[in-house]
């Protein structure tokens, strides 16, 4: 995959080279027109004013553009709602969100409404040969952003954003297969969708000043540069080998800016991964982004605009410290968990503005490698499991289900003491000789998205990813009596992912979307699964 | 700092992360499964059966570094392949059978010992094979 991954990464920088060249040549065109003068504003502020479709992330870096005081096509504004007080009007607090509604069916009983980087049913199992239905509000979405005056130079602002993928109890698993836990969950199905729960997605505040930004709160990761690169799709992000993920931190930021590029560092104290570990995790990065090259993009299904060119890079370093598999008290086993991650943004088809979007042609993509990372992705686990007991000798005699019958002669074994591993699944695995090792991967996502002309409120989008762990097969084999827990016909070892989505504004707050989602997966033992998924959207965006 | 200057720096920083990450050890080679545990090579003929479980210890007579008279090998759930100085008692704590423990020869906490071996290396031989020569 390697070998494919540089492939595309060059062909990327030739398409950005053709590109710049074409936006050059457009942007000479513009300023010799009368009609469309370019009155961008430069400095990439995240503005309460902006007039954007769609809801205006609250992404803490990188910023989002403001659209122009003349836009191209008038259509697509949309005005915020935005509460003011104070004698100068200047507190703000600023409302967004969407409502969405979404059905979608599978081939397969592997997924629940977000198809993220689980694990597909083995095949001829029933969950694996029979199909699924599912409807779902759970994407909805709500926000505020709040910004106070400046004071003393210092300018301040906080975000509470919410969906509707809070914690509830699990539904039934649809006939189960080895990778999916057979039995009838603890709610009913029309409970989970029906009664869907509040989750936070971002709590942060943001304070900036000229030397430095501070964002402290649950926001999303660095690593990727999330959500400045995401592609558009129906499918609730992140895309399978996606890096999409938020978490509480402690970031500092600065970006060199100029007429022409603008220059951002970043580098933060995250939420460890294992709290264990005793220390929190670490991310970085730099993105170069330049300001007269801009391509609309939509990252997943909203928030449609136009956003500079960019690449960045971007780096996580973090520490396990995970309980030996062996009677406690033992002295934690260390490891070291890293990424790096590199990400551009390609308008091949410039835009003026986010409204300019007729005949704009925007390509997205993310390479990245790292090991114990998997929290990185949404949801992935690959079905890597730890080990829950103490193994059995293997001649201890087992019942009918599996448990060990006491002995009545010797020493007491181990078997059936709990052990209760002190970090999450999927990424880190004990082999079959008990040495405790990070589970590798390497990913890569493109996506390219057509706004279609002439106003480009019908847009194609599509996307395709892959994933391959080169260790988590041998970490899993099979044929291991050794490992009781393991599951090989539960875990994946390589996903690759495409779809196709066409998006329709029927008016600047209204958009729909059909989609068609492909997983296919190569199973710990080598057997390869997958699944089909139609998906239509609808979408209201406050 | 000039817009190209931050570029290049931030470039190198990316290459030099990436060069010294690449130098990780992914996993190490020796993960000890106790507390002061350290890599044991059994003797010749060693052969405990049934093959032995996380958790079972073996009384032995040799553990590099330990001066106290009883040591201990320990199971990582494949062999025998780690061992341990005798340790301070702890509640619950039980001397291996014939064995009758000073102060610093339990065995580590939690601990249980294989008792189906009593072969080479196991130092209940080579304390018999002493009373035996009158020592």
């Amino acid at each position: 995959m390697s070998r494919t991954s540089l492939a595309i990464l060059i062909a990327s920088s030739g398409l950005l080279v053709v590109s710049a060249a074409r936006a050059q040549s457009k942007d000479k065109a513009s300023a010799e027109s009368a009609e469309q003068p370019s009155q961008e504003a430069t400095q990439p502020i995240e503005s309460a004013e902006q007039t954007s479709q769609g809801p205006t992330p609250p992404i803490a870096l990188p910023t989002r553009q403001t659209i122009s005081p003349t836009p191209v096509n008038p259509w697509f504004v949309r005005p915020p709602f935005v509460l003011t007080a104070g004698a100068a009007s200047d507190w703000k607090l600023t409302i967004y969100g969407f409502a969405e509604a979404d059905g979608m069916r599978d081939s397969t009983r592997s997924f629940n409404d977000g198809l993220n980087s689980n694990v597909i049913a083995y095949p001829l199992t029933q969950a694996g040969r029979n199909p699924r239905f599912q409807a779902t509000i759970r994407n909805s979405r709500l926000g505020f952003r709040a910004q106070a005056p400046e004071f003393g130079g210092i300018r301040s602002s906080g975000v509470l954003e919410f969906d509707l993928f809070g914690n509830q109890p699990s539904i039934n698993s649809g006939g189960g297969s080895p990778g999916v836990a057979s039995g009838p969950g603890a709610t009913t199905e029309a409970a989970y969708f029906n009664n869907a729960a509040f989750r936070v997605r971002h709590a942060y505040v943001k304070i900036e000043d000229d030397i430095v930004n501070v964002v402290a709160g649950q926001t999303y990761y660095l690593l990727g540069w999330q959500n400045y690169f995401f592609g558009a799709s129906c499918g609730f992000l992140g895309l399978p080998n996606e890096l999409f993920n938020r978490t509480v931190q402690l970031r500092l930021s600065h970006t060199f800016e100029s007429n022409p590029v603008n220059f951002e560092i970043a580098a933060g104290a995250f939420r460890p991964v294992q709290r264990d570990s005793g220390v929190p995790d670490a991310q970085g990065g730099a993105r170069l982004a330049i300001n007269h090259w801009k391509g609309i993009t939509t990252p997943g299904s909203g928030g449609t605009d136009a956003l500079a060119a960019s690449i960045g890079v971007s780096g996580m370093a973090r520490s396990f410290k995970v309980d030996p598999y062996a009677p406690l008290p033992g002295p934690p086993i260390p490891l070291i968990g890293w990424a790096l991650a590199v990400n551009a943004l390609v308008p091949i088809i410039p835009a003026r503005d986010g409204t300019d979007r007729g005949n704009a042609l925007t390509l997205t993509g993310e390479f990245v490698t790292g090991t114990g990372d998997a929290d990185q992705y949404t949801g992935m686990t690959a079905g890597a499991t730890m080990p829950n007991v103490y193994p059995l000798p293997v001649d201890t005699p087992v019942n009918a289900f599996g448990a060990a019958v006491p002995q009545t002669t010797g020493a007491a074994p181990l078997v059936g003491t709990p052990y209760t591993p002190d970090v999450d699944p999927g990424l880190v695995a004990f082999d079959s000789n008990g040495v405790l090792h990070t589970i590798n991967w390497q990913t890569f996502i493109v996506g390219l998205q057509y706004y279609l002309p002439p106003t480009g409120r019908i847009f194609v989008s599509g996307n395709y990813s892959q994933g391959k762990s080169n260790n988590i097969a041998g970490l899993y084999h099979p044929i291991s009596p050794r490992q009781p827990w393991v599951n090989a016909l539960g875990v994946f070892q390589s996903s690759r992912y495409v779809d196709g989505n066409i998006f329709f504004d029927v008016t600047p707050a209204v958009r729909t979307g059909l989609s068609y989602q492909r997983v296919d997966q190569k199973l710990a033992d080598d057997t390869n699964v997958h699944n089909n998924r139609f998906e239509i959207t609808f979408l209201y965006f406050l | 700092m000039n817009v190209r200057s931050s570029f290049i720096v931030g470039v190198a920083a990316f290459i030099a992360a990436a060069a010294s990450l690449s130098c990780y050890e992914r996993a190490q080679s020796f993960q000890p499964v106790a507390y002061g545990a350290q890599p044991w090579n059994p003797p010749l003929g060693w052969d405990p059966e049934p093959p032995c479980v996380v958790g079972y210890y073996v009384a032995i007579d040799t553990c590099s570094g330990c001066s106290t008279p009883i040591s201990y090998a320990l199971c990582d759930g494949i062999s025998f392949s780690q061992c341990v100085c005798g340790g301070p008692f702890w509640p619950g704590a039980i001397c291996p059978q014939t064995f009758a423990c000073s102060t610093n020869d339990f065995p580590p906490f939690g601990w249980i010992e294989f008792t189906d071996y009593a072969g080479p290396g196991w130092a209940g031989l080579h304390s018999s094979a002493n009373a035996d020569a009158g020592h």
